[in-house]
């Protein structure tokens, strides 16, 4: 079908007389940006431009493309909304219309403009923030109403639809109107102002009142002076009028984005700046997986941790809740974290987190960050109140917004978008663009965006508000490049530190992996941020010593990197601890044989006919075996003795054992965009096939499909007339019927027809094309 | 990067790097407003805090120069939230100021009008103002004024106290410096809490504290009260204020359990302030009785809760705290500060010491392996009595006798916790007199006069001794027990012998603990304390000492 509800009057020859007309007439580099901009055109590929015409016009699509409008091409859309009541727009006002008809919003030419079905509708009641015109809105108002309005207004008492019209052609004279503005005092004023600057709607008390308040408010005083025009009993609504006229001088919107002021600072500083950022990040997923692989926190059944857990985590962090739910979700997203599968779930580390360690800071961060960017989780929407007032806990289902991928990216497109080093003032001059590029999005999502900036800060993508040389490089797409940049400008590791005589080490910069993970073994982490603070206590060394390490390897170890002398009390207390580590010994055996007798337990541990049960003596009186209780009672039977079986006593507990980790999960599943751009080689092709299958529909009216006429046969007349083409070179147009249910058409020069394909030139591909010949829907020769 | 001798991390300490060369300089421009937490020997550590930021700021200092020392001694990048922190912190000091208006007397006026919006909002605060006299000025009831910056300083908004002080009633005092002279540390701690108005004073023991209090009352030039620990430690006060000031006899009072003078310089007891009867405070008419132009607190980390309360109705007269350390084993270390006041002057002991103000110490700790039957009672004990068990386990007499033997010209204290021991002890020693808390004051005085001349050369001494006794001649302490694991208890006591000596000899300080116990855990947390302040212990086997020499 044709979508084009208004034909202009008077067309000339060169005019379009509908949009699919006016499509057709575009060329093809102007078809393939429609498309790109507009990808939920191509989705499915429309067969032909009448297909692309009526899906221009659907509103769930115009719907999108508005609300995607930067603020001057929304403005300039408005203003010819507000032009006119139809859909044509006789002599444009002369602004810049390319985008608009770019975007296939609008069609037409300078003369005369028509807008898109719908889109009408899409920008909604209010466009521009002006209420609807005086006529619309007093031709609905009560009689009574209108009875003090016509009064004022020194009009003669009439009812409607009269009334209306005479208040409407008072308002529609500017003089007038600026005359009833004069009248008002400041707080009626207050009142028009406000609505002026949109929306245009406001609540007031009972718009009845008016009439029967002996001291009317504000508001009333404006319904009865016809000002305002009362829409219901509790809303009234700024004529549009009115609003023209108290917005006579304002600001224009401005054809640019906002300026952002800018700190700049040197590239490298910029990045240092962020690296003790990134340090603290890993830092902190490092004190995460470590805090929750010591009290694995429950999944909650709803899905995520308690408020009470994080509360705790963020505790173990040392730092607020916030920024602690940040972590774990970003842990969780790089598959860092992962929930068991058990009767009693709950959040671990999991194996990716242990190889994820192995990495090398900056490598470690880079996965973080690419985590980041394409999650489609929203940290701080964490511990806020969400659907029915349910409080949103971290890991939880209601944290999913699946926009925010895409806003991350809009976010840090403007700071991309600042030369390198630069930094905004301030969060809002940033929040200030983004307003401008999506002007009708920007309330829902100014808050999710301010959240955004905040945890690039956290993250070490930005510092003091700055993108990141590093994060720069990630963001045009190469991690390496940005792994490579980041490890630069990554402080030194440093491969000693200084012991003190109150038994803190301090490394004086990020440790080195080898010491550092020897050193958290030996001492506990004290403070971390430029330097690395340690102390020993006696319950780490013994923890070291529960490792495995020996006290005279520890000893080895801190006079092999420690700068300072180790204080005496440190030798002591490592000597100490490693004196009384092991006094008390613990093993593992399945069952055990006592006798008071101790020569014939000496005698069983002799005797070779039960060398079969490991027997091994523990003490005089008790001997250990590892075979089951049952065995050991055979076997002795066997070899002549009269064991007797005890009473079981308690369970084994193995020690030694891994510390606790999550089943490994492939990494979150990565995002992809419905917006994501094609490649112009494939919108160029797409083009081409909407424009042969427009010429073909062009036709198709006048040969009628093959299969039509013979339904489901492929018919000798087709067959007839491919052989014929053959034979005599000659050009036919094809419509295939695709694989995913569309059609295309093609226009080719069959060389060959054999095993159910026909195979031929194409017109604009190089090569052999071949078609199989049951899907040709339709068909007809070229003459040339 | 620049190779500073700053580490800033991110709990907000920085480290600062003894050996390197800038060390000093980097020290004098974070000390306004970073507090020293700890000094080891090769890396300080300081702390940022509101409080502290605050107290620069009240100094005059503004967030500029902190930022700017902050990245100038900075070995790695600043974190930027930091600095921004810092900037912000700062900023809220002195939105609200406390200040005499003319004809209202004490108002809040607020520079920012939201501010006070939202203080006027806190339901804690709202009931200290009064009527609001314009949109920035609230009246403030006299009385609240203390509560009031209490309360302000909780909620993050601490209010400048413009309002002044009342002079008191006037009375002549001068330092009387024929035979001495202040030291320069002393000078500046009272110059610099003169100029504070309040404030808190902290040196080691022996570095002469109970000058900085003379020092201040000769600014002041007004009747002041003095509040102290005990009855013998305001004995000395009163002798050291004979000797070093033109007061006279006459001019100093006693208020305490046995006498109760009020004098143009009155010298009282916290027990005394506080003892209660039928649930009232009985004394507390002394603060009161007398127009005091100075309120002086010695040991303020001891300072009991009452008196806290007290000391919110003295906001309008000059107060100065006095204290080796401003921990307090009770976490009240905020209520110093709203109440007396911000600390005006601090310095590393080990500074002190290499000035040679206070002798150098050398701290040992001896080891003794219990007997094998001590062993049983101590692993069978209940819970409770474990460390007492360890502690006073007989197996220390003969390495106490050895201490002591070992210094045969010094003069000794032996402390401990326990009376039982401590009778032990004495009798092991030959009958050695013990004080203790049952033990008079009059019998106090003569025991530790007759130490002071030489004539007793070993005390055994209980808790009455941790504090304020001055005791210049004992060069050798032998901690036998304590409190627990209470860390100021033992910076009391090394204080015990950290007066300087005449000779210049070495001061040392022994702790006798029974190894592989909670005596041991215990000696180790409160050796913590110490080895912050850089000393270091070393640690000595019993056998070795028993040794002949």
């Amino acid at each position: 079908m044709a979508a084009s509800p208004a034909r202009p009057p008077d067309g000339d020859a060169r005019t379009p007389h509908t949009l699919v007309d006016w499509l057709r007439a575009r060329d093809d580099g102007r078809l393939a940006r429609l498309l790109r901009l507009r990808p939920d055109l191509a989705r499915p590929a429309p067969p032909d431009l009448a297909a692309l015409a009526s899906r221009i016009g659907v509103r769930t699509s115009t719907q999108r493309a508005v609300d995607g409008l930067d603020a001057y091409a929304l403005r300039t859309l408005e203003t010819l909304v507000l032009a006119g009541d139809g859909d044509a727009v006789a002599r444009p006002p002369d602004v810049d219309l390319e985008p608009l008809f770019d975007l296939g919003l609008i069609w037409g030419d300078a003369d005369t403009v028509y807008l898109v079905p719908t889109v009408r509708e899409s920008v909604g009641p209010h466009p521009a923030g002006l209420g609807r015109p005086a006529a619309t809105l007093f031709a609905l108002v009560p009689d009574l109403q209108l009875v003090p309005v016509l009064r004022h207004l020194g009009l003669p008492p009439a009812g409607q639809p009269r009334a209306g019209d005479s208040v409407a052609a008072v308002l529609a004279d500017p003089e007038r109107v600026a005359a009833l503005l004069g009248e008002c005092d400041a707080a009626e004023r207050e009142v028009l102002a406000q609505l002026a600057a949109g929306p245009p709607v406001g609540t007031v008390r009972n718009t009845r009142l008016a009439t029967t308040d002996p001291q009317p408010s504000a508001p009333h005083r404006l319904i009865n002076r016809g000002l305002l025009a009362p829409i219901d009993t509790q809303r009234v609504e700024l004529p549009r009028e009115i609003g023209l006229a108290l917005r006579t001088g304002a600001e224009p919107a401005a054809a640019q984005p906002p300026a952002v002021e800018l700190v700049t600072r040197e590239p490298a500083e910029l990045d240092r700046l962020g690296t003790t950022a990134v340090l603290e990040l890993l830092r902190l997923v490092d004190a995460l997986a470590e805090t929750w692989a010591a009290q694995p926190p429950p999944l909650l059944r709803s899905g995520g941790v308690g408020v009470r857990e994080l509360r705790r985590t963020a505790k173990d962090l040392g730092v607020d809740e916030q920024t602690a739910a940040l972590a774990a979700e970003v842990a969780y997203a790089a598959g860092l974290i992962n929930s068991t599968n058990g009767p009693e779930p709950a959040f671990l580390p999991s194996t990716e987190y242990d190889s994820w360690r192995g990495h090398r800071p900056a490598g470690r961060w880079i996965t973080l960050a690419t985590a980041w960017l394409t999650m489609t989780r929203q940290p701080s929407l964490v511990n806020q109140r969400g659907d029915r007032d349910r409080m949103i806990t971290a890991l939880s289902p209601d944290a999913e917004r699946g926009t925010v991928p895409a806003l991350r990216r809009k976010v840090l497109d403007v700071l991309t978008g600042l030369p390198p080093g630069a930094a905004p003032t301030s969060r809002a001059r940033v929040l200030d663009v983004l307003t401008w590029h999506e002007p009708r999005r920007s309330s829902g999502q100014r808050p999710l965006a301010e959240a955004i900036l905040a945890e690039a800060d956290v993250l070490g993508l930005t510092a003091a508000g700055g993108l990141t040389g590093y994060a720069r490089t990630l963001l045009s797409g190469s991690a390496p490049a940005a792994e490579g940049a980041l490890a630069f400008a990554l402080p030194e590791p440093v491969d000693h530190f200084l012991l003190q005589p109150d038994l803190t080490a301090v490394v004086p910069g990020p440790p080195q992996p080898a010491m550092g993970a020897e050193l958290a073994l030996l001492a506990d982490l004290e403070s971390t941020g430029g330097a690395y603070v340690y102390r020993l206590t006696e319950r780490s060394v013994r923890r070291a010593l529960d490792a495995g390490r020996t006290g005279g390897q520890l000893t080895a170890f801190i006079e092999r990197h420690s700068r300072t002398p180790i204080p005496q009390a440190l030798r002591y207390m490592i000597e100490d601890a490693a004196r009384r580590h092991g006094v008390l010994r613990a093993g593992a055996a399945v069952s055990y044989l006592r006798c008071d007798d101790e020569a014939l337990l000496a005698r069983v541990v002799a005797d070779t006919a039960v060398a079969g049960l490991h027997l091994r003596a523990l003490a005089p009186t008790v001997v250990v075996s590892d075979a089951s209780t049952a065995r050991v009672l055979e076997v002795l039977r066997g070899a002549g003795y009269s064991p007797a079986a005890e009473a079981p006593g308690g369970g084994l507990i193995a020690l030694g054992a891994d510390a606790p980790r999550a089943p490994s999960r492939p990494p979150a599943r990565t995002f992809t965009s419905r917006s994501t751009v094609e490649s112009d080689a494939q919108l160029t092709d797409l083009v081409r096939r909407i424009r042969s299958g427009d010429a073909l529909s062009e036709q198709a009216h006048q040969v009628p499909p093959m299969a039509a006429r013979l339904p489901g046969v492929t018919s000798a007349a087709t067959m007839e007339l491919l052989r014929r083409a053959v034979r005599g070179d000659q050009l036919v147009w094809l419509r295939l019927a695709e694989a995913d249910g569309s059609t295309t058409v093609h226009e080719i020069e069959p060389i060959s027809l054999a095993a159910g394909m026909v195979r031929g030139y194409e017109r604009g591909r190089d090569g052999l094309v071949a078609y199989p010949v049951h899907r040709i829907t339709a068909i007809r020769a070229i003459d040339e | 990067m620049n190779d500073g001798p700053l580490i800033v991390q991110s709990d907000k300490t920085l480290l600062l790097e003894v050996e390197h060369p800038l060390a000093p300089e980097a020290r004098a421009a974070i000390a306004p407003f970073a507090e020293l937490e700890r000094s080891p020997e090769h890396v300080h550590t300081y702390r940022l805090t509101p409080l502290g930021l605050w107290n620069a700021r009240a100094a005059g200092h503004d967030a500029e120069q902190v930022v700017d020392a902050l990245v100038r001694y900075s070995r790695y990048t600043v974190p930027h939230a930091l600095l921004v922190d810092v900037a912000d912190t700062m900023d809220r000091y002195g939105r609200l100021q406390l200040v005499k208006h003319p004809t209202h007397g004490l108002v809040l006026v607020s520079l920012d009008r939201a501010v006070l919006e939202e203080i006027l909002r806190q339901k804690k605060i709202a009931p200290m103002l009064g009527q609001r006299l314009d949109a920035d000025t609230v009246l403030v009831h006299p009385s609240e004024r203390g509560r009031l910056k209490q309360a302000l300083l909780k909620v993050g908004w601490p209010a400048e106290d413009l309002a002044g002080y009342v002079n008191g009633e006037a009375h002549p005092i001068e330092l009387d410096q024929r035979e001495w002279h202040l030291r320069d540390y002393q000078k500046q701690a009272a110059e610099m809490f003169w100029a504070g108005g309040s404030g808190v004073v902290v040196l080691p023991c022996g570095a002469g504290k109970t000058l900085v209090g003379a020092a201040a009352m000769a600014q002041a030039q007004a009747t002041t009260l003095i509040l102290v620990t005990n009855t013998v430690a305001g004995r000395q006060w009163r002798r050291e204020l004979l000797a070093r000031t033109s007061l006279t006899d006459e001019e100093i009072g006693e208020y305490s359990g046995e006498k109760k003078e009020i004098r143009p310089v009155t010298i009282a007891t916290y027990q005394v302030m506080t003892t209660r009867r039928k649930g009232e405070y009985r004394h507390l008419e002394l603060f009161d009785s007398r127009d005091w132009g100075l309120i002086i607190y010695d040991e303020v980390h001891l300072l009991p809760a009452p008196i806290f309360r007290l000391t919110a109705d003295l906001q309008s007269r000059r107060r100065l705290g006095l204290t080796a350390t401003l921990i307090r084993e009770d976490g009240r270390e905020g209520d110093v500060f709203s109440l007396i006041g911000p600390k005006r002057y601090d310095a590393p002991w080990k500074d002190i010491e290499n000035q040679g103000w206070i002798a150098p110490a050398d701290c040992t700790e001896v080891r003794v392996t219990l007997t094998d039957a001590e062993r049983m009672t101590y692993a069978t004990a209940e819970p409770e009595d474990r460390y007492r068990i360890a502690a006073t386990a007989r197996t220390k007499l003969p390495v106490i006798e050895s201490i002591v033997d070992r210094h045969p010209n010094d003069q000794i204290l032996v402390i401990g916790a326990y009376l039982e021991q401590l009778d032990d002890v004495a009798d092991h020693l030959g009958g050695i007199p013990v004080i203790q808390g049952s033990t008079t004051n009059k019998e106090r005085e003569r025991l530790y006069d007759e130490f002071r001349r030489g004539e007793q050369r070993v005390l055994v001494v209980s808790k009455v001794a941790n504090f304020s006794i001055d005791l210049p001649e004992a060069a050798v302490a032998v901690q036998i027990s304590g409190t627990f694991g209470s860390r100021q208890e033992e910076a009391q006591r090394l204080g015990r012998v950290l007066r300087p000596k005449q000779d210049g000899r070495q001061a040392h300080f022994y702790t006798v603990v029974a190894r592989d116990t909670l005596d041991a855990e215990y000696a180790a947390h409160r050796q913590r304390f110490l080895a912050e302040q850089g000393y270091a212990y070393t640690i000595v086997d019993a056998d070795d000492l028993l040794r002949p020499l």
